[in-house]
């Protein structure tokens, strides 16, 4: 940073210059707990990726949340309905700040195939995405490789990216009115 | 092991004989003279569908046929499969008195038989009674009838949906509901708005 050309003390071993962001974000990333919101084939996928097999903890992220107030990265992973829907907005409001959220498979990121009344078609809709994972399900080396995005973005390598919506989620009011 | 190949190549001529294919089905057997005989006038029609005995009564006489089929010896159709229902709206033959069909299948475990009770709701009184007093297991299939099609069942003891929010206004398996919804699904309040 050009800081130890300034203040000479600051040189020598034992030394060195960083942002806080910087620390405080490589502490974060890696030790990620997750909150698993599995509710469908995926859920397996993911308690596969936590197994010894892939083994998730070589990032750190292997500390299971059941409790959102502990956790900061929420997984969804699996189809959500409208009777689930409340439920995941309510536990994404209770976790602490920062959190980040990954949507795991075809069903938690665009309904998936199914295209009927109670599939929420894509949890974007209501809360902000940040990781999308395709697949369906996807196998675990796609969740991993979320997780590590997910470390970028913490550590500030990749932007977190800004959230906007169409203004109505899916068309499927539409659709109804000319059913 | 060494004898294994010897009994498969043995089995193979008893299982290709015409005696060892046959074997009984359940709902074939049943006595249909009996049958009538017993449920007499409430018994409407007596079909054989497939191979399954179907009996059409009228909605009034269903919990009686129900108690006749549960009690009587020579039934004693002690368990009950399902209970469903048919919206017939979008048949060519559609007529508002047979708007819904309720399905009852119970099973005798004593005589491995099966029956089909079939009864229709009209659709100005989707009502029906219920057959929990016969069959405690009626009561959460019930629920579910009434959650997808709207039928409510008299008599029955805590009539709530099963598998749809308490909120929710329709019954989605009705043919006039469509298949993406009425947009409900859409209406959810964004988490940040909520923050």
């Amino acid at each position: 940073m050009g800081l130890e050309q300034l203040i000479p003390s600051l040189t020598g071993d034992g030394f060195f210059t960083t942002q806080v962001n910087r620390v405080i974000g490589w502490a974060r990333k890696n030790s990620l707990w997750p909150y698993p919101f599995g509710t469908a084939c995926c859920a397996i996928e993911m308690m596969a990726t936590l197994n010894s097999r892939y083994d998730l903890s070589r990032f750190g992220a292997e500390v299971i949340r059941f409790s959102p107030r502990q956790s900061d990265l929420l997984i969804v992973s699996g189809r959500i309905t409208l009777k689930m829907m409340p439920v995941l907005t309510e536990i994404y409001q209770q976790m602490g700040e920062p959190k980040w959220v990954i949507s795991m498979g075809a069903c938690a990121s665009t309904g998936g195939v199914f295209n009927t009344y109670p599939q929420i078609q894509g949890v974007d809709q209501f809360i902000p995405v940040d990781v999308y994972i395709p697949g369906c399900p996807p196998r675990p080396e796609s969740l991993i490789d979320a997780l590590i995005k997910i470390q970028q973005i913490i550590d500030g390598q990749v932007e977190r990216h800004e959230f906007t919506r169409p203004d109505k989620p899916s068309g499927a009011l539409e659709q109804a009115k000319k059913n | 092991m060494a004898d294994a190949p010897k009994s498969a190549a043995a089995a193979t001529p008893a299982a290709a004989s015409p005696a060892a294919k046959k074997f009984r089905f359940a709902e074939n057997d049943l006595n249909h003279d009996l049958l009538k005989q017993k449920l007499g006038t409430a018994l409407l029609q007596l079909e054989v569908a497939g191979e399954q005995t179907v009996l059409h009564v009228a909605r009034e006489n269903v919990v009686s046929v129900l108690q006749i089929l549960h009690q009587d010896a020579a039934f004693s159709f002690k368990m009950l499969t399902d209970i469903t229902a048919v919206d017939n709206m979008k048949r060519e033959d559609f007529e508002p008195a047979k708007r819904f069909k309720v399905v009852y299948t119970v099973y005798s475990i004593e005589h491995a038989r099966r029956v089909r009770v079939e009864t229709l709701v009209p659709e100005q009184d989707p009502t029906c009674p219920s057959a929990h007093a016969i069959y405690k297991g009626a009561a959460w299939v019930e629920r579910e009838v009434f959650d997808m099609f709207g039928i409510r069942f008299t008599g029955h003891p805590d009539l709530r949906r099963v598998l749809s929010p308490d909120y929710y206004e329709y019954h989605p398996l009705r043919k006039d509901y469509p298949l993406t919804g009425k947009g409900e699904r859409d209406n959810f309040v964004r988490a940040e708005e909520l923050a």
